[in-house]
Parts: C-alpha cells; sequence; structure tokens
C-alpha cells in the first residue's frame, strides 16, 4: 500500500469524518439544489457558492495531516514528508475541478467561455481550499475557525456580501484570465509551502487542538496549560494568581474548622474563582474592552436577540468543573463533595445571575445617550435588555450542571445537549413570552421552574456525589 | 510491629468496567503496619482495589471497610489518615507549586512544615513553576510531598516511581525506608519497579485479572520458591532428579540449575546429599517469584 492510499484512508477510519461527510453532503445537495435554481431561473451570484464550501472543506481536511504530522512517531517515517502536500492535493483539486464544471451550465457562454470559466472557476476554489487549509496550519486551535462564522454574518450585514460574490462571479466568468493566474500563483505557493522540508520539524510534537478535540478534556487541559505558560513566557507572573486572593482563600480553609464542611465550600470557590478573580483584579480593563462591544453589538441588534445575553451564563457554565471528581488530593469525603459542589453552584448562580443584571441596568443609560446608527440605508437603535429577565440564570444554571455531571467525560456533548435542552424550553409557553416580553410572567411560575431546576440539580449532584465513581473510567 | 486490628476489610468485593471484571470477590484485610507490595500486570485491577479501600471507586458487590468506615462513607476525619499517590498524578496545572502546597497544608492541621522543607531541599522541588509547566518527574516528587505531608497513618503509593529518573528512586526509597520506622504506619505501594518494592515490603498481594492470587507475607513467599545449583561430585546427574514440584530446570551433563516449590533448605541439602552433589541454594528476587506466580 503506498503511503499516500494509509493516509487517504483516515478520511473514513476517522470517525468524526463519517460526521463530517454527512455534513459537506448535506451542504453540497444544498448547493447543487441552489446551482440548479441559479440555472433554470437565471440567477447571479449562486455560482461562487462552492467557493464557500471550498474553504470550509479546506478547514476540516487540514486537520488530518496535522493530525499525523503533530505526533512524534511520523516524524521519523520514511517517506512521510511530503505526504501532507500529497494528500491535501488529492482531496482538495479533483473536489474543486468537480465544482468547476458546474459553470459548464453557466447561461448565455460560448464553448471557449465556458471553458475558461471553469478553469478560472477552479483557480478560485482551490484558493479557497488552500485559504482554508492555511488558516487551520496556522492556528493552533481549530476553533478560531467558529470566530470567521460571525465574521461572515457581519460582512453580509453591513458590507452587503451579496454584491460582493455576484462582482466575483462576474470577474470568474468575464475576466477568467485574472483568476486563473491568480490560481496558478497561489497553487504553486500551495504545493511549494506543503512541501517545505521543515514541515515536519515545526509541527512534530506540539500541542493544537483540532475540530473534535474539545472532546478530549485531558488534551483541552493541556492545552489551556501550554498557553499559560506561553503566556507566562511574554509577560512573566501575570497570568497566575495574585498573592492577595491566594491569602484570602487559604487563610479561610486553614481558619476554618478542620474535617468540617466549610474547609471545602472555600478550596472549591478557590479552585473554581482563584484564577478568575486575579486576572480580574489585575486587569479588568480587558474585561470590559471585550465585552462592550459585544454588548453594543447585541442592543443594536434588531428583535429580541440582544435578550441572548440573559442566556449566556447558563450556556457557558457547562464548562464549570464542580470537582466532584478529582483524585484524592485533599481529604473531602463525598459529603464533602456534595456540599462543596453545591456551594460552588449557588454561588456561580448569584454572580451569574449579578452579572447579567449588572450588564442590563447598565444598558439602560446607555439607550438614552447611544445615537442611531445609519450603514448603508439600514438604521439601527440601541435598544436597551429587558431587566424582566434576570431571573434567567437561576433557572438555566443549575439545569446546566446537572446535564455538565451527566455528561463529564465528554463537554462538547453537554454543550450541545445543553443547547438542545434550551431549545426545547425556549419553545414552551413559559420561555415564549419571556422571549418576546409581551405577556408579564408570573411569579408563581417562575419559583416553580426555579424550584424544579434546582431540584434535578441537587438530585443528580447526590446521585453522582453518593452512589457513581469519582476518578478515572467508571461510571 | 504488625498489630492485629485491621485498618482495611475486603470481603467479596467485585468492580465491573463495562465488560471488563475489573475485581473479582476480592478477600482482604490488611493490618496496621503492613508495608505491602500490590503487584499485577497492567489491569490486573491494582489502581480499582487502591481506589475502593479509599472510596474512589464504589464495589458493586461486596464490603469494603476503611478504618472502620463504609468506604463509600469516609469522612474527613478518616480521609485525613490516609496519603494517596494517584498514578495519573492528578494535581492542579495552574497554581504554582508553593501554592498548590499552601493550598493542600490549609487542609490539615498536623501538616509537617520541616518535613515539607527536607524534602523540597532533597528533591530539588521548584517553588516558583507552575504545576502544569512540570515534568512529570518533577509532578510526581510533588505528589508524594502531598501525600507524606501530614504524616498519614495509612499511605496508598500507586506507581509513585514510574516517572523519577535513578536518583530520584533512590531517594524515594530512602524516603520509604524512613517513613516506615513508624511502627503505626502501613503502606500500600503498587509498582512495576520490583527490584526496588522488594527492599521496603514485607507483605505481598499478587493480583491478576482481578483476583488476587496470593497474599502473604514476603517472607513466606520468598521461602516458597529456591533456586539452586547441583553440581555432581562424581561424574553425571542421574537422568532422573528426586525433585517434586519442580518449576525449572537447565541441566547439564554434571550440573543442573534448577527452580522448585516448597522445599526447605534441610530438605534440598539432604537430597543433593543422597545424590552426592554439592548444592548452592540462592533466593529468588521478587521479579523471580512475581514471574513465577503471576504466569
Amino acid at each position: 500500500m503506498s503511503i499516500l492510499r494509509a493516509n487517504l484512508k483516515h478520511l473514513y477510519q476517522k470517525r468524526s469524518f463519517w460526521f463530517i461527510g454527512l455534513f459537506f453532503g448535506t451542504f453540497a445537495f444544498l448547493i447543487i439544489m441552489v446551482l440548479i435554481e441559479a440555472v433554470t431561473e437565471n440567477k447571479q451570484g449562486r455560482f461562487f457558492a462552492p467557493a464557500i464550501l471550498m474553504f470550509f472543506v479546506g478547514t476540516f481536511i487540514a486537520t488530518l495531516p496535522i493530525d499525523v504530522l503533530t505526533k512524534p512517531f511520523s516524524y521519523c517515517l520514511p517517506g512521510h514528508r511530503k505526504i501532507p502536500r500529497e494528500f491535501l492535493s488529492f482531496v482538495g483539486l479533483p473536489l474543486s475541478f468537480l465544482w468547476s464544471l458546474s459553470f459548464l451550465f453557466y447561461p448565455d457562454l460560448n464553448i471557449v467561455k465556458t471553458i475558461l470559466a471553469c478553469l478560472s472557476a477552479f483557480s478560485i476554489f482551490t484558493t479557497f481550499y488552500w485559504l482554508g487549509v492555511w488558516f487551520v496550519f496556522r492556528f493552533r486551535n481549530w476553533g478560531v475557525v467558529f470566530a470567521l462564522l460571525p465574521l461572515l454574518a457581519l460582512g453580509n450585514m453591513w458590507l452587503n456580501m451579496s454584491v460582493f460574490v455576484k462582482h466575483i462571479e462576474y470577474t470568474i466568468v468575464e475576466n477568467p484570465l485574472s483568476m486563473i493566474l491568480l490560481g496558478i500563483l497561489v497553487n504553486f505557493l500551495a504545493w511549494r509551502y506543503w512541501g517545505r522540508s521543515n514541515l515536519a520539524r515545526w509541527y512534530c510534537g506540539i500541542l493544537w487542538i483540532g475540530a473534535f478535540d474539545a472532546w478530549n478534556i485531558e488534551k483541552m487541559s493541556k492545552f489551556r496549560l501550554a498557553r499559560l505558560a506561553e503566556r507566562d513566557k511574554k509577560k512573566p507572573g501575570s497570568f497566575r494568581i495574585s498573592s492577595g486572593v491566594e491569602g484570602f482563600f487559604v487563610s479561610r480553609i486553614s481558619g476554618a474548622e478542620t474535617g468540617g464542611i466549610g474547609q471545602y465550600i472555600w478550596g472549591s470557590l478557590y479552585k473554581s474563582f482563584g484564577m478568575t478573580v486575579s486576572q480580574h483584579l489585575q486587569d479588568w480593563m480587558r474585561f470590559w474592552i471585550v465585552i462592550l462591544p459585544i454588548l453594543c453589538f447585541l442592543c443594536y441588534m434588531p428583535g429580541g436577540g440582544r435578550n441572548f445575553i440573559f442566556l449566556m451564563p447558563g450556556i457557558m457554565v457547562v464548562f464549570i468543573n464542580l470537582n466532584v471528581r478529582s483524585s484524592l488530593l485533599i481529604s473531602g469525603g463525598r459529603r464533602e463533595r456534595f456540599w462543596s459542589a453545591l456551594s460552588l453552584a449557588v454561588t456561580t448562580a448569584i454572580l451569574g445571575t449579578f452579572f447579567v443584571t449588572f450588564i442590563a441596568v447598565l444598558t439602560m443609560p446607555l439607550e438614552l445617550i447611544l445615537p442611531e446608527l445609519t450603514i448603508k440605508g439600514y438604521t439601527a437603535v440601541f435598544n436597551a435588555l429587558s431587566i424582566k429577565l434576570f431571573f434567567l440564570p437561576l433557572l438555566m444554571i443549575p439545569i446546566t450542571f446537572a446535564i455538565g455531571l451527566v455528561f463529564h467525560k465528554k463537554p462538547m456533548l453537554a454543550m450541545v445537549f445543553v443547547v438542545v435542552v434550551f431549545q426545547i424550553l425556549f419553545f414552551l409557553s413559559i420561555f415564549q413570552n419571556l422571549k418576546n416580553c409581551l405577556v408579564p410572567i408570573g411569579s408563581v411560575h417562575v419559583i416553580i421552574a426555579f424550584v424544579c431546576s434546582w431540584a434535578v440539580f441537587v438530585a443528580v449532584l447526590r446521585y453522582v456525589c453518593m452512589k457513581r465513581s469519582l476518578v478515572g473510567q467508571g461510571k | 510491629m504488625i498489630n492485629g486490628n485491621p485498618i482495611v476489610q475486603m470481603r467479596k468485593v467485585s468492580k465491573r468496567f463495562g465488560k471488563i471484571q475489573a475485581l473479582d470477590k476480592v478477600d482482604l484485610e490488611i493490618k496496621r503496619g503492613e508495608i505491602i507490595g500490590l503487584l499485577g500486570a497492567n489491569g490486573a485491577g491494582k489502581s480499582t482495589l487502591l481506589r475502593c479501600i479509599i472510596g474512589l471507586y464504589l464495589a458493586e458487590e461486596g464490603e469494603c471497610v476503611t478504618f472502620e468506615t463504609d468506604a463509600g462513607e469516609l469522612s474527613p476525619k478518616e480521609l485525613g489518615r490516609i496519603g494517596y499517590v494517584h498514578q495519573e498524578g492528578e494535581l492542579l496545572g495552574w497554581m504554582t507549586t508553593k501554592q498548590l502546597i499552601r493550598y493542600v497544608s490549609a487542609y490539615y492541621e498536623n501538616w509537617n512544615h520541616e518535613l515539607e522543607e527536607q524534602y523540597i531541599e532533597d528533591f530539588d522541588i521548584s517553588l516558583k513553576d507552575r504545576v502544569g509547566s512540570l515534568s512529570p518527574g518533577q509532578r510526581q516528587k510533588l505528589a508524594i510531598l502531598l501525600a507524606i505531608g501530614f504524616e498519614p497513618e495509612l499511605l496508598i503509593l500507586d506507581e509513585p516511581a514510574s516517572a523519577l529518573d535513578p536518583i530520584a528512586r533512590g531517594q524515594f526509597l530512602d524516603l520509604l525506608l524512613e517513613i516506615i520506622q513508624d511502627e503505626n504506619r502501613t503502606i500500600i505501594i503498587s509498582s512495576h519497579i520490583l527490584s526496588d518494592v522488594e527492599k521496603v515490603i514485607d507483605h505481598t498481594l499478587i493480583m491478576r485479572k482481578g483476583s488476587v492470587l496470593r497474599d502473604c507475607s514476603f517472607d513466606s513467599l520468598r521461602e516458597e520458591f529456591v533456586r539452586f545449583t547441583l553440581t555432581c561430585l562424581d561424574g553425571p546427574l542421574p537422568t532422573e532428579l528426586p525433585f517434586e514440584n519442580v518449576i525449572s530446570c537447565q541441566k547439564s551433563e554434571g550440573r543442573a540449575v534448577m527452580t522448585v516449590q516448597n522445599y526447605s533448605q534441610e530438605m534440598l541439602e539432604a537430597e543433593a546429599k543422597a545424590l552426592n552433589c554439592e548444592i548452592e541454594i540462592r533466593p529468588l528476587s521478587l521479579e523471580e517469584i512475581y514471574k513465577i506466580v503471576a504466569s
């Protein structure tokens, strides 16, 4: 078996790629439908769609050679140095070629123009494909691909993407030589870039996060620590727990009754919030520099989407470790784990609720100050957050924690489950009313929901703490 | 000195992970003051057994009692008497070494700061480094410190020396030898480095596929298996040698190297005399015994 063939088998040997295959298969089908519509109804701008698809294909396909390159064993594999280039080309170029054939059906072109348009499209599709591949090779965390999605949405909203797309499609058809030249240049550079002899050395043994590594708790933890260490090198001592915060918590742990619940509650709060509080005290400006533009963006958005911010704490806490499952570093028993986890959950819920309420209050004066914005004929008005929804984190956080406890080995699955559960609840009448803020919700509904969500969480937590294995592979 | 009162009692304890029977009706008693070597191949159930003792795993069947309390209900009072070095070395990676020591020591009234300082100096532990950026060996040294800093009555060491370099391993053995001077301290050490283990243990527990193969004192195990060289004083050895329970035999014309079971030194010497042979007896190492028992 040739080395390339052995590598190509990863496309089906890796189970996550079955899902990706299904995902892209569905999108390819949709694009074909769009193209058929474009041909039959003579619509412009649709033939460019495969380029976007090829970009994302590139981001996923690139994960396979990187996965192999980063494993130290592959460094010494004979004849493997040029395989990333061959692999990427073997997948990307035929796919781009197949999609470029769609221009055979482009309306009102003679044979020569059609052939040139196909070549030109092939150039553009491969360019987008290589761009996607480069993007993933460049950044050590595949998750940055997600950052492109809001950018695409923003681009579409503010920059009138459809005109831009039509312009490129027009250039593919009407000015194919420039596109072909661009394609030749990009493919030449890509061929050189992914054929470098030092590529294996650069990637050997480095930690990187692939498309599905968010499932891998151990790898994610190592990656975060490696990033912290890197930041530490750049700015020594800045990414550590401050001595004040440490002193505060440690004095409370040692001051509490030995073996009493208080020690474990303080310990749990220290483990979960020590670093965050230290960072916030050291550099609180950075936090607000990130938050304020997002807040403005959400509040300028039309509709009730801005109130999504009330859902954020409920979703984000899926990544908070309740410190239930850990080896015996300290002498807490199962009962202590239960009470410290419960205290941590309550504290998180209160802090989350306080945070969104504070943000909501903050938007009220901003509503009076901030002007209307008009961009390309579209007028956006700043609307304050609806403070009536302040209690949502109190309802959501326990549910999220309960889901996190059940799916503790698969945080991404927990995340998906959290989104699905809240989506379902969202469509229930009570949440529908909340969403629209049309009908004031009775406090009875809220109290019932509050009691139910916390009862579910306490039941799950108690079951996990008292009846399940607390470390390793056990259930 | 071994006290008759057991600090760990397991009765018919079973634990299963999916299709794997990690523990299969294990009966066990650990007495105060014992230094136990827990031996077994990978997947034999050693770590599961240790985790059941401290209640991190709950037995599906049977009963596990530690310090006279059901292992699943151990409170800080009992757990504060147990030091545990975890095989996977789970520590809080984002703290510095110093912060982690301060954090753990805050839970114990009886934390021995002198021992801590001595250990840090002897094992050359850097206090400023972030725990997550330590090498596996450094992490293991730190984990050992956190487990012994409060001078626990029961010290459970699950592969404590696997990541240590030879010098650190030597230091660790010296430390263990120092720790075991306390007659009330019980230590369970699970390790694949048997040459180290045999220097400290007085009891062996050999496991295979979730079952306990042997639970006996190390001395009795060493007496049970013996290797000797038999050299005939006049001519070749007879074709049939009069030994039973022979585990291995390498025979040349006038010489045989044999490993046998359940023979005392006197019995062997008597047999050698009857054959008109010279006999040289040597005890087997723990590793050799383990290979025989586990095979």
